[in-house]
């Protein structure tokens, strides 16, 4: 009870001698009190402005590369598939001319159907009959293939760099949806950094090439519309890397050689001379090639990096024209003094030396890196192995920039 | 004229400008710490719509990504749209071009032959009206001072974001859905 009637006095006295105070010492406290307070806030909002966007261009460059990954995937896929399709194609028409040309031989005997009383003309008619169905059956099925052949390789080749122009527009779409600016600008950005520390480090000003170059990144992007951009710049990682080639060993199915094929057809030639028909092979102009002798499209595409941002910020709040935080500076010189914000704020926000004089801090800008690279056994030959029943799956493949520090040359390195 | 009592005065005002200005911070460091908690939910939303899951699954995993204590039943959303009609989720930045090039606007229209399909997901923290708030911090803008106007901020009420990710398990590892692709391809065209 003594304590609650002591605790009680010091409370009444307080209040009292606040009650005959004049001074206002009170608005001055609490002025400076709110005004922390409100720089607390905004410095809260603006890093998390810095890490929502940080992320959301992670997310771009993820969405982006497995996007890519996954089109360059279909398109081995679908590659394979005609493959297969080549394949069964070549197949059937090796039986065709197998049988085909394998049937002529028994049409010239047919001729012996003359010898049958008042039937003079019927072996002949048999024999003429039958050539002409054998041997077009033998033709063709040599020309379908060779149609064929031509045609599937044709689509393969413009596959090759159809699918990676697609995966490019969808991963160049996804990359904006999901928050990514026009990746010039943020290039320019960044090449405003870059020039900036080499004025630092020499100590004459040659900021003026990054402004230069950013202008050209950003008509750039007025013209192109880009997003993202691949690091990685060559026909390998453009494409699908895959090419016409003779993947052997590869067979009909029940092996015959050249020679043995060559040799049924000049026995066909020979069997329906009797009829006088004409020699098969010549019609082919001698320079074709019989049964299962043919290319595939094979190969496998490299992995892709690419490369989203996001452009400078200003601070929430419009924090960093604050003089009070940021005293002015006018030359690069210094920008080397320390000041409050850019101490406090160093892992986030680095100075902008900016021709104009205004060294005071803005957001960085954001820019996130993904790989991907297709899985797999694509593209194997269509043969007689399990292999091609192995598709090509996306990955998304982890990447990691080296050093947090600036004057590290690791730091502009990128491990997979 | 008697100004005995001007401190007492000013440190109530003051001390009532404090809280307000601390309530204030500590709403706004609630709200963009879930924020960024969206980021993350609708990331995973969308690669797990890409990756096959069931939509049920996808937006139900959002809740997860939010502190327990202080859960507030996010609101997610799935849509499988066509290339060409998903949103911009945020215009460029300031200083930024709002591009749109010749080349991509082209090469835009080349891909919607294929039709490819992809997963927006949303996920949304917050609530959309203050009426129907049940749950701690929304509800203490419910209170309403004597002689003061209403409590409500009313454009920040929820924070939101999505994320966009293409049909990565669909590789057309079967030679039907290479042609069901070309079809609807085709389909579309004509329609």
């Amino acid at each position: 009870m003594r304590i609650v009637a002591k605790v009680y006095t010091w409370w009444y006295r307080v209040i009292g001698r606040f009650r005959q105070e004049q001074s206002g010492q009170v608005t001055v406290l609490a002025g400076v009190m709110v005004f922390f307070i409100a720089i607390m806030a905004i410095s809260t909002l603006n890093t998390s402005t810095a890490i929502y966007n940080k992320m959301r261009v992670q997310n771009s460059a993820d969405a982006a590369a497995d996007a890519f990954a996954v089109w360059q995937a279909r398109g081995l896929n679908t590659a394979q598939h005609l493959n297969d399709l080549h394949y069964y194609i070549n197949w059937g028409t090796y039986i065709g001319e197998t049988v085909g040309c394998g049937a002529r031989i028994a049409c010239g005997p047919l001729t012996l159907l003359n010898l049958i009383p008042f039937c003079a003309p019927c072996g002949t008619t048999a024999c003429k009959v039958c050539d002409a169905i054998a041997s077009n059956i033998c033709k063709y099925s040599d020309k379908i293939q060779h149609w064929a052949s031509t045609a599937i390789l044709g689509v393969q080749k413009f596959l090759n760099y159809a699918m990676p122009v697609s995966g490019f527009v969808v991963a160049n779409k996804l990359a904006e949806v999901n928050g990514a600016d026009p990746i010039g600008g943020v290039l320019g950005d960044n090449i405003g950094d870059l020039t900036s520390a080499l004025s630092n480090l020499l100590g004459v000003d040659v900021s003026f090439v990054g402004d230069f170059l950013g202008e050209i990144l950003g008509g750039i992007d007025q013209l192109l519309g880009f997003h993202i951009i691949p690091l990685t710049i060559s026909e390998k990682a453009l494409t699908l890397n895959i090419a016409e080639k003779d993947p052997k060993p590869t067979g009909a199915p029940w092996k015959l050689q050249e020679s043995v094929m060559t040799s049924i057809v000049t026995l066909g030639d020979v069997s329906v001379a009797f009829c006088a028909g004409s020699p098969i092979i010549n019609q082919y102009g001698g320079d074709d090639k019989w049964g299962w002798d043919d290319t595939f499209y094979c190969g496998k595409p490299a992995y892709t990096t690419w490369l989203a941002g996001k452009k400078r910020l200003d601070f929430v709040g419009g924090l960093r024209k604050n003089a009070w935080l940021n005293p002015e500076r006018n030359s690069v010189g210094d920008a080397e003094d320390e000041f409050w914000f850019r101490d406090n704020y160093g892992t986030f926000h680095k100075p902008d030396y900016s021709p104009d004089g205004d060294t005071r801090p803005l957001n960085p800008p954001l820019m996130a890196l993904a790989s991907s690279q297709v899985e797999g056994s694509p593209l194997v030959e269509r043969s007689d192995g399990d292999d091609w029943e192995a598709y090509s799956t996306p990955r998304l493949i982890s990447v990691h920039i080296g050093s947090d520090n600036p004057k590290d040359l690791s730091a502009f390195m990128i491990w997979h | 004229m008697n100004d005995r009592g001007q401190a007492l005065a000013e440190a109530a005002i003051m001390l009532s400008l404090l809280g307000f200005t601390w309530a204030l911070f500590g709403y706004s460091a609630f709200m963009t710490n879930n924020g960024i908690r969206c980021v993350s939910a609708s990331r995973h939303m969308a690669w797990m719509a890409g990756n096959g899951f069931e939509k049920a699954t996808v937006e139900g995993t959002a809740a997860s990504f939010y502190t327990a204590d202080f859960m507030i039943p996010a609101q997610t959303t799935m849509s499988e749209l066509s290339i060409t009609n998903l949103d911009v989720d945020d215009p460029p930045n300031e200083g930024g071009s709002d591009a749109n090039g010749i080349i991509s606007e082209i090469a835009e229209f080349i891909v919607s032959i294929w039709t490819p399909k992809v997963f927006q997901c949303t996920a949304t923290f917050g609530v959309a009206d203050i009426d129907s708030a049940t749950t701690y911090p929304f509800t203490l803008m419910k209170t309403r001072f004597p002689y003061m106007p209403e409590s409500k901020i009313e454009t920040f009420l929820n924070v939101d974001c999505s994320c966009s990710w293409e049909r990565v398990d669909e590789i057309w590892d079967d030679p039907l859905d290479l042609l069901g692709a070309v079809l609807d391809g085709i389909l579309e065209a004509l329609l």
